[in-house]
């Protein structure tokens, strides 16, 4: 499956997080209207 | 993911949020920054259940070895105000994606917006 380009419509997500040690829930359309740098990266801890 | 913690200044003066996202739970998050990274100040994700969904939704989900199924991509996506991506680079597993990659980027989308 390919990544998502430029001009396409970003799927909306909602999902469990944190902020340093607190749980804080993030639904991406809850920022619209901001621009968002959404890094995807392999695991914590990851060797690679 | 400290590079994005050290360049949280830059990012602000962009207007840009960091948010960070791995098929990882909280308590591993939590932990990773505890004992590894430090704190960082920007959020990170948890694409942990279903597994992986938004990275798959995204088309960044690896679904073979090597090196591990279930791992997602080292990808970026800058979404801009409107919900429409306006930037998308893969990069290799093993590479720290280049922040500068992201400030010209930035720094193009203000200008066009004025």
């Amino acid at each position: 499956m390919a990544a998502l380009k430029v001009g396409d419509h970003a799927p909306d997500f909602e999902l469990a997080g944190v902020v340093g040690d607190r749980r804080k829930t993030f639904k991406l359309s809850d920022y619209r209207g901001k621009t968002i740098v959404l890094v995807f990266y392999v695991l914590d801890w990851s060797p690679v | 993911m400290p590079a994005y913690q050290a360049d949280q200044a830059r990012f602000a003066e962009l207007d840009a949020q960091v948010v960070g996202i791995s098929p990882d739970s909280p308590y591993s998050h939590i932990a990773w920054q505890k004992k590894d990274v430090g704190r960082l100040d920007y959020p990170l994700l948890c694409d942990f259940w279903p597994h992986g969904a938004v990275a798959d939704a995204y088309g960044v989900l690896r679904r073979e070895a090597p090196p591990l199924a279930g791992i997602s991509e080292r990808a970026i996506f800058i979404v801009d105000r409107d919900g429409k991506i306006a930037f998308s680079k893969l990069y290799d597993l093993g590479q720290q994606p280049p922040n500068e990659d992201l400030f010209e980027a930035l720094r193009k989308m203000q200008a066009m917006v004025g």
